[in-house]
């Protein structure tokens, strides 16, 4: 890269979250004395699907203008760096990945492959798969969590890189007081956006633990298969299918952290045909997302525990907290965020199941500002920081004991979280993850 | 960083991507918020744009729909990035209704004007969305929009528009360009990156003129005859609707000759005075700007006359758009990306600077590109330009003869570019970053 060449950071606003991030990567670059800008692709995504549905002949010319317009941009700046944590924006090879000036490009996957998949693609792909667009040699993907970078190699991606998520330099400044020290906080949404089961809710209610509501959530799974689609037509056609996903839901139960894509290989060695079909039909990633789900409840559980016992503040979408009958306070805006975790001595982080990776940013976010967090233990989150610098919980009691520990004793758990902070100040910045990235 | 509880809580900065030197800008401006400490998130509504196009061709039913697409992205970003400050240097997006002007959580929103007036508003790819009068018109009266202009001329302009909550922010340079050592590799020649300002053939006269080395008063006469001799469709339908235009325009168009750095609508309020009838009618019929356009196409050779004149002595390197330098005889190298420019400026000892005469604003932004990267710049001697450098920083002529001397010095003693080029290079870090521009767009100064 060359030294005053500006990179373009591209983003997509549908995630507000990678707005965020986004801007923290730009400040980041400029920290390491590199040139940063930044755009978003909400608006194409917008209208090429309308424009595909509407009117169709003029998708081309549409087309034809976005990539006019970004060739130019592209000329005119000079870029010769992008980072995306967008996928999208390689789907149409035309933008960047034809490009002969563009010479690295940098995927940064916040999301799970069957996720982007799903969604519409920006342009339609042909005459290229999406394999091989995204396995261009200038292309390199860097995944935060186990279970991401495998579901990449499985379908075949190549130059994958592990790449935990940071905390922007910025949060490490922050200085407001922590003023509620006879409560955590909880910020975010309960991952999956859909409500809980009454059974689900009944089962919180009566205060099961995870393991519990793990083997509740599985049996829902199982027991969902021939009532919804697609899962009733793949029993219909492979009726295999639902033994091969008891196997891997059970394993789930035993191994909650491992990722679900592995659970299925093990358990397809005991349903080889089955696995076989899944395989051949392309349905490995929506079966693994099925095994995930075992976790579904995992975040709302164990806020929902917390929250039972007026421990607990929690911040997000009031709408998507009512049905697990917690009252949320709204959304915190992202300059508020710092100021929002310091408040208290310590804050609750929760995976969401849908991602299956646990080292979220929250992670290094709650950290670098000078907070404890507490956290389940997995062996993502062990990988970047130690028992001394955050709280690994074994299970929901444990963490439960834990947040009593962090109420009785404040102060302990304010000198865990400067730990957390100078630990995230040597290794866990965005600078940090830019320069490997970059060098 | 650096946190000032003055600062916004955040902006958003709105760029227009199709003109790239606006986007250019629209970054430096972020990168000078975030040294501030306040976040700024840059948005792009060329897609916005191509959409309104398309929609309004084949897809109009479709229209209010992509508005509140439009609408809700920006929204959502508002709200979660707790924006309250809005920097625009595209118009078109004050103008979407409920965007911004009425949203309680934007607090100030700022145009910065690239442009001129007229140019804005009839383009027909400007309009973000369309809007009849009244609205674009409230809109950008509101008493919550600032609109910064970098000339007088355009801010006379904006007025006779009715806009008057304005400010005069001149242009700036971006600090990275304060960091550039690249080396002075050419001091047998100069360089100038630009095109040569109006877009259209030159006519034939003109060229010969530059050709057999006319001087920049010669050349300006020959541009008011010609406004006047050849005048363009729309013109001749003035004379026959109102005979006394002509004689309003023969007056403006030499004054222009005599006083070439007046903004054009000054001279034709002026000129108004003599023509009152004339006048009424350029009133009435909303054509102020337009007239005043001709008026500024009296300096339209102004900028390639400065170039020409070096080009034929062998002395100058002219780089982007080779096409239309062609018209002029000057074979140009390739555009410049904007990542290179640094290193570019300071290949050479000094560069040459002229402004495009459609703006009617002789302080552009590579008159501080070019001092932030430590070179000298050789500039008309306008107003606008002596209140932001002095001799010594910069160097001023008021002729080709002047301008073929100072660059002769130049060649002969790049030395001493070299040193003016750094006390440029000081007085830019002092006072022409996009740093002070944004702090004094921040300070609350009265507007008007």
């Amino acid at each position: 890269m060359s030294e005053c060449r500006p990179v373009l950071v591209l983003g997509n606003d549908f995630s507000l979250a990678a707005a965020k991030t986004s801007r923290h990567l730009c400040v980041a670059l400029e920290r390491l004395g590199l040139r940063a800008v930044s755009r978003d692709t909400r608006l194409i995504r917008w209208a090429v699907a309308d424009v595909e549905r509407e009117c169709p002949s003029r998708r081309e010319p549409y087309e034809g203008s976005v990539v006019a317009k970004w060739s130019k941009f592209i000329i005119d700046y000079g870029i010769d760096t992008v980072i995306s944590l967008d996928l999208h924006w390689l789907f149409s090879s035309r933008l960047f990945l034809d490009d002969d000036q563009v010479k690295q490009i940098h995927s940064f996957w916040f999301d799970d492959l069957r996720t982007y998949l799903q969604a519409a693609p920006m342009f339609p792909l042909a005459p290229y798969s999406p394999l091989e667009l995204i396995n261009r040699p200038k292309v390199s993907h860097h995944c935060y969590g186990r279970g991401q970078a495998e579901e990449l190699r499985l379908l075949g991606v190549e130059r994958i890189f592990p790449s935990a998520l940071a905390a922007s330099a910025e949060y490490l400044a922050a200085e407001e007081p922590c003023t509620e020290i006879k409560k955590l906080a909880f910020i975010g949404n309960p991952g999956l956006p859909s409500p809980p089961t009454p059974l689900a809710l009944a089962a919180m209610e009566r205060g099961e633990n995870l393991a519990a509501l793990r083997g509740l959530a599985r049996q829902e799974i199982l027991d969902g298969l021939p009532h919804a689609e697609p899962t009733n037509s793949w029993i219909r056609q492979y009726p295999g299918i639902s033994h091969l996903l008891a196997a891997a839901t059970e394993l789930r139960l035993s191994h909650p952290h491992a990722s679900a894509l592995s659970l299925l290989r093990r358990a397809g060695q005991t349903y080889p045909d089955a696995f076989d079909f899944i395989n051949r039909n392309g349905l490995i990633l929506d079966v693994a997302m099925l095994v995930k789900f075992v976790n579904r409840y995992d975040r709302p559980a164990l806020v929902r525990r917390l929250w039972r016992r007026g421990w607990l503040d929690v911040y997000g979408t009031p709408e998507q907290w009512a049905p697990f009958g917690i009252v949320a306070q709204p959304t915190v805006p992202f300059p508020r965020l710092a100021s929002a975790y310091r408040r208290y001595p310590a804050q609750l982080n929760a995976a969401n199941c849908a991602r299956e990776a646990t080292a979220n940013e929250k992670l290094f976010e709650i950290a670098a500002c000078g907070r404890a967090s507490l956290n389940l233990d997995s062996p993502d989150v062990r990988d970047c920081y130690s028992k001394e610098e955050v709280i690994l919980a074994e299970s929901d009691e444990a963490l439960e004991a834990a947040a009593e520990e962090v109420l009785r004793d404040p102060t302990a758990a304010l000198a865990m979280g400067e730990k957390a902070r100078r630990r995230t100040a040597r290794e866990h910045l965005w600078e940090h993850r830019l320069e490997k990235a970059l060098a | 960083m650096t946190k000032n509880p003055t600062n916004p809580k955040g902006v958003l900065l709105l760029s227009g991507d199709f003109f790239t030197p606006f986007a250019k800008t629209t970054d430096y401006l972020a990168a000078a918020f975030e040294r501030r400490g306040v976040p700024a998130y840059v948005r792009d509504n060329s897609e916005a744009r191509m959409l309104n196009f398309l929609f309004s061709e084949e897809m109009e039913p479709r229209m209010p729909v992509a508005r509140d697409a439009v609408c809700d992205a920006l929204r959502e970003l508002v709200q979660y990035a707790e924006i309250d400050t809005v920097v625009s240097l595209d118009l078109c997006w004050l103008v979407a209704p409920g965007l911004f002007v009425d949203d309680a959580a934007i607090r100030s929103i700022h145009s910065l004007w690239f442009d001129d007036f007229r140019s804005w508003c009839i383009s027909p790819l400007n309009s973000c969305f369309f809007t009849d009068g009244d609205v674009f018109q409230q809109h950008i009266k509101h008493s919550k929009v600032v609109h910064h202009f970098y000339g007088d001329s355009q801010a006379l302009e904006a007025r006779l528009l009715g806009v008057t909550r304005q400010r005069l922010t001149r242009l700036a340079a971006p600090r990275h360009l304060l960091e550039n050592n690249a080396p002075c590799l050419r001091t047998d020649r100069l360089g100038f990156v630009g095109n040569p300002g109006f877009r259209g053939a030159p006519h034939p006269g003109a060229v010969k003129l530059l050709e057999a080395g006319a001087e920049l008063d010669k050349l300006r006469t020959y541009c008011r005859d010609a406004i006047l001799k050849y005048p363009e469709a729309r013109a001749l339908k003035w004379f026959a609707d109102e005979p006394t235009v002509h004689g309003l325009l023969g007056v403006a168009v030499e004054a222009r000759r005599q006083f070439p750095y007046q903004p054009a609508l000054q001279i034709l309020q002026i000129a108004g005075t003599h023509y009152p009838r004339a006048f009424e009618y350029v009133n009435e019929k909303g054509i102020a700007l337009d007239v005043a356009f001709l008026i500024k196409l009296v300096n339209r050779y102004d900028r390639p006359a400065f170039i020409h004149r070096l080009w034929k002595r062998g002395w100058i390197d002219v780089y982007s758009a080779p096409e239309e330098w062609e018209a002029y005889g000057v074979k140009a190298l390739p555009p410049v990306t904007f990542s290179d420019l640094p290193a570019h400026y300071r290949m050479y000892a000094a560069q040459l600077n002229a402004p495009n005469s459609v703006r009617d604003a002789t302080a552009n932004e590579k008159l501080f590109e070019i001092a932030a990267c430590g070179r000298l710049s050789i500039n008309l001697d306008s107003p606008d330009v002596r209140s932001c450098y002095d001799p010594g920083e910069i160097t001023m002529v008021n002729s080709l003869a002047g301008l073929e001397a100072a660059a002769e010095e130049v060649l002969r003693n790049p030395e001493a570019a070299l040193a003016c080029g750094e006390k440029a290079r000081a007085r830019t870090a002092r006072e022409h970053l996009w740093d002070h521009r944004v702090a004094s767009m921040l300070s609350g100064a009265a507007v008007g």
